[in-house]
């Protein structure tokens, strides 16, 4: 066994580290940074809005019932990453949907919760977004 | 202070762990590396990572505007579009998720994926299909879709 004993290491260049990781199938390789969720978010929809536990998120935004603004911290280098959210509600007897409220930008992504036609705060909506950082 | 700059790490064996002081950081065994999670448990590099993730435009002749791992997408019918994949998973049995909207944000749109059973929207190793709606039930297109799968990689 060999051990090697540092306190950094670092990608050579200004890129740092790129990696990919071989699948669990072992037939191929899947990359590191794009596999990577960039923002993830669980929080309460009702009241005053609050984030239960999330990664990269600066704040949330309570724009109008069932209308929801998440800012991210650390910004996106472009608009066109991909957010995936759902969200439940106590009383489960009908689906309740999660649809985009309008373009992103590099640092916001707009939703909307609702039953239908009717917009609805939401207990639990939860989601992840993957694409490139700035 | 020591830094070690390099292009590749390489394990003597199959089974390489890397630690910080006792703690191990990664570890790797076949097909499989995993790190310290945020507490004292170790996670699955590969298992966390999603496989498939697409941002589209899915009007008119619809486009990509930026993916990872998407050979190329396919416009079935008005709101109903398939998702194909470059490197295939394992099975059908993974978990994609979508959403849409417009982009004026003035419509309440639901976005179901098809699953392995579904006959007319077959998931299978390299593709999901999936509807988008509107706020009345019926097929729509929208400009502003996206969406990420996660699951086994063959």
């Amino acid at each position: 066994m060999s051990t090697l004993k540092v306190d950094n290491i670092t990608g050579r260049g200004s890129t740092g580290f790129t990696g990919s990781v071989k699948s669990e199938g072992g037939n191929t390789t899947t990359d590191l940074q794009q596999g990577l969720a960039k923002v993830w978010v669980n929080f309460d929809g009702t009241g005053t809005i609050a984030a239960r536990d999330s990664l990269n998120l600066s704040s949330l935004t309570d724009i109008d019932t069932g209308r929801y603004q998440i800012n991210i911290s650390s910004v996106f280098g472009n608009n066109d990453y991909a957010p995936s959210f759902t969200c439940g509600f106590e009383q489960t007897a009908f689906g309740r949907i999660v649809c985009y409220d309008g373009a992103f930008t590099t640092s916001v992504i707009l939703i909307r919760t609702s039953l239908t036609t009717t917009t609805e705060d939401m207990p639990v909506i939860t989601g992840n977004t993957h694409g490139d950082l700035a | 202070m020591s830094t070690v700059i390099l292009d590749t790490i390489t394990g003597k064996s199959t089974a390489t762990t890397i630690t910080i002081g006792s703690t191990p950081v990664v570890s790797a065994s076949a097909n499989s590396m995993t790190i310290r999670g945020e507490g004292t448990a170790q996670t699955s590099i590969q298992q966390g990572l999603a496989k498939v993730w697409i941002n589209m435009d899915g009007t008119g002749t619809i486009a990509t505007r930026d993916s990872f791992n998407i050979a190329s997408i396919t416009d079935n019918a008005t709101g109903v579009h398939q998702n194909n994949s470059t490197n295939a998973l394992a099975s059908d049995n993974f978990t994609c998720v979508y959403n849409t909207g417009n982009g004026s944000g003035a419509s309440n749109d639901a976005t179901n994926p098809g699953t392995g059973a579904s006959a007319s929207h077959p998931n299978t190793a390299s593709q999901a299909v999936f509807e988008t709606f509107d706020e009345n039930g019926s097929n729509v297109d929208r400009e502003y879709v996206g969406g990420s799968w996660h699951g086994d990689l063959a």
